[in-house]
């Protein structure tokens, strides 16, 4: 059995100031696999997501992306993952335009592509204006349609849903599902109930 | 050595250990120091030049050769901390770096006073003095901003950060007398030729030298297992009183 | 490479739209020097045998208040964490803020001085000593700066701390600067502190990556 891991956590625990977070977690994820992380509050859905990424050390266990010990945010070929966090990194002085364009030029993503995810999120008419000026709804939906040109293979995903209403919800339930469908792979920490067909779960 | 190392890289095995030796580290401090401060004051002779100034000499300079060390030894734990994650390094250096402060400050103003009788100034903006100075407010930033954190772990190694940025400042202090043109007089002990200085000052020297030496274990340990006991503490209130569980 | 280029060409583009203090930081520069001639009273004589000193000193507040802010507006909002995870290495990214950082700092810095010589009234032929040894000192200065700005993304809050930390590091650098002023004027010749200002500058290249890196690192754990 030589199944293709993209990413794999083994036996995972983080430690806090002395507080144990989380201890024996671990997780297995193929092409196409979503799994969703639940858990109250405080019961370490982020710091989880975050040691992942590689922006926390672990206390103990091993990480590896694509059988490999380098973590995302020491990788710097190309993007490993797509990360989607609590803060929006949306520079509000600049306009929209130019948020998205800086990341699809790092990123060496084709204007065509960008265009069309524009369409997709019916973003046209906001492209011109500062950022500063869209609602906190917006600024997500802006954070989801950066999202959706990223080339990397593995989205993570801290509480995707918040800021949203249900008709951008299910946008981001069809953008969720259409990565799949592209043999991509989800990390999503939620409280939300977000309707995937054969999605893992790990509550932590 | 290695196996040294790894034994007290523990940190409830350092505290054992530092419990136990401390005692030990303190008598012999005590020790040298006596000794070389009967030698120093009593069994010496007088500089033919300065007379009786000259014995504030031996804790003058084995104070400044204090401050460059534990420098030099922050900056070698700062090493481990951030290159090895060693778990003890950066508490170790954090634990050091009051006590650098103080010799700095000890060196600073022997110095000055030994200064007024022999060049009649309290201070000069030399080489040596602005460089030694500078290492004093680096001591101070180091200690300040390790204070500045809520959490000790991050505090400690930001404090390694820290002192490996200022490690800079050790070369220029040791050879600014041979850089510049310094009032402050060049190196008579530590030289390639070996020391310039006659025995009977140097006796004394060594045995200040060496006394505080280990003033520095002595107070290292003893800062060691007040940090280690601070953060047990910590621990045990969060596992017992915090809200969670 | 490329996204060297495109990383510093955004921080300018920041800068352009009034993201960044960098305007308010060359203000600054200029209202610094003015505080020299009004705190000695109108003695010319003593003003000139300060004045590569005052300047330096007033370049060294100018960078200092500026790189306070260095990481930490990225930092905060969530886009350092998005550059990293790009394909940048966190170093590239330091180096580059630092290059931003010079180009909106340190450069005008250089080209404003002759204008600070003339209110100060340091004499014209040493205008060249000013402006070489800011022109190499500016760089270590905002290098130099780059780690302690990175530890206050790891505090939290920056401000007076940050610049606590950074003085002493910058000390080296205004005394070899001003230094070098002072000996031209006085004949002795600038070009030791020169050479010696021009060294500070690789080294601080090399290391300040490493030990910023490994701050902004901190400063997400």
């Amino acid at each position: 059995m030589d199944k293709n891991f993209l990413v794999q956590a083994q036996d995972l625990s983080f430690e806090r100031s002395g507080r144990i977070i989380f201890s024996s977690i671990n997780l297995y994820l193929e092409e196409g696999q979503i799994i969703f992380i639940k858990g109250k509050n405080g019961s370490g859905k982020t710091s989880l997501l975050r040691c992942l990424a590689g922006f926390t050390p672990i206390t103990s266990g091993k990480i590896l992306w694509y059988d490999n010990e380098v973590l995302p945010t020491f990788y710097s070929e190309a993007p490993l993952i797509a990360w989607l966090g609590h803060l929006d990194a949306i520079k509000g002085s600049l306009t929209v335009k130019d948020n998205l364009l800086f990341f699809a030029k790092i990123w060496s993503v084709k204007l065509n592509t960008i265009n069309q995810c524009i369409k997709k999120l019916s973003f046209e008419k906001f492209m011109n204006f500062p950022a500063s000026w869209l609602s906190a709804g917006e600024k997500r939906r802006l954070s989801l349609l950066r999202l959706s040109f990223c080339p990397a293979k593995v989205w993570i995903l801290d509480e995707p849903s918040t800021f949203l209403d249900s008709d951008n919800r299910k946008i981001l339930i069809d953008m969720m599902n259409a990565h799949l469908k592209n043999k991509g792979a989800i990390v999503c920490a939620t409280h939300d109930n977000l309707k995937i067909p054969n999605a893992l779960e790990l509550t932590l | 050595m290695q196996n040294i190392f790894n034994f007290l890289a523990n940190p409830s095995r350092f505290r054992l250990f530092s419990q136990k030796s401390y005692p030990y580290t303190l008598f012999i401090m005590f020790a040298f120091i006596s000794l070389g401060l009967w030698y120093g004051l009593f069994n010496s002779p007088p500089d033919y030049q300065q007379g009786e100034t000259v014995r504030i000499m031996y804790v003058h300079v084995p104070a400044a050769w204090m401050a460059m060390m534990v420098y030099l030894s922050m900056t070698i734990m700062s090493i481990f901390a951030l290159v090895w994650r060693h778990p003890l390094a950066d508490i170790l250096s954090k634990c050091s770096a009051p006590i650098g402060a103080s010799f700095t400050f000890i060196a600073l103003v022997t110095g000055s006073i030994w200064g007024k009788p022999t060049w009649g100034t309290w201070w000069v903006w030399d080489a040596r003095l602005t460089s030694v100075f500078i290492l004093f407010l680096i001591y101070m930033g180091h200690i300040t901003l390790v204070k500045s954190f809520e959490d000790e772990y991050k505090g400690a190694r930001a404090g390694a950060i820290l002192t490996l940025i200022g490690a800079f400042n050790l070369p220029i202090i040791k050879f600014s007398v041979d850089w510049w043109n310094t009032l402050h007089q060049p190196a008579s002990v530590i030289k390639i030729d070996g020391p310039a200085i006659h025995i009977d000052m140097m006796i004394p020297l060594i045995l200040m030298a060496l006394g505080f030496l280990f003033f520095y274990f002595s107070f290292l340990l003893i800062n060691v297992q007040t940090e280690l006991n601070n953060r047990k503490l910590k621990k045990l209130f969060i596992q017992n009183f915090s809200e969670k569980n | 490479m490329k996204k060297f280029y495109r990383l510093i060409l955004r921080d300018i583009h920041l800068v352009i739209k009034g993201a960044s203090d960098a305007g308010a930081a060359l203000l600054f520069y200029l209202l610094a020097i003015i505080m020299f001639p009004l705190s000695s009273g109108t003695e010319s004589t003593l003003l000139i045998s300060i004045a590569g000193g005052a300047i330096w000193v007033a370049a060294l507040f100018s960078s200092l208040l500026s790189l306070d802010r260095l990481f930490r507006d990225d930092f905060e909002d969530g886009s350092l964490e998005q550059l990293v995870l790009s394909g940048i290495s966190l170093e590239t990214i330091i180096l580059s803020k630092c290059f931003a950082h010079w180009l909106t700092n340190g450069l005008p810095i250089v080209i404003l001085s002759p204008i600070l010589a003339l209110i100060i009234g340091l004499d014209f032929s040493y205008w060249w000593v000013l402006c070489l040894t800011l022109l190499l000192g500016t760089p270590s200065l905002t290098l130099i700066g780059a780690t302690p700005a990175a530890l206050s993304c790891a505090i939290g809050k920056g401000g007076v701390l940050t610049a606590l930390i950074i003085l002493p590091l910058m000390l080296p650098v205004l005394i070899l600067g001003s230094g070098a002023i002072t000996a031209e004027v006085s004949g002795l010749g600038g070009f030791g502190h020169i050479y010696a200002l021009a060294a500070i500058l690789p080294l601080s290249l090399f290391a300040v990556p490493f030990l910023a890196s490994k701050a902004l690192r901190l400063g997400w754990e």
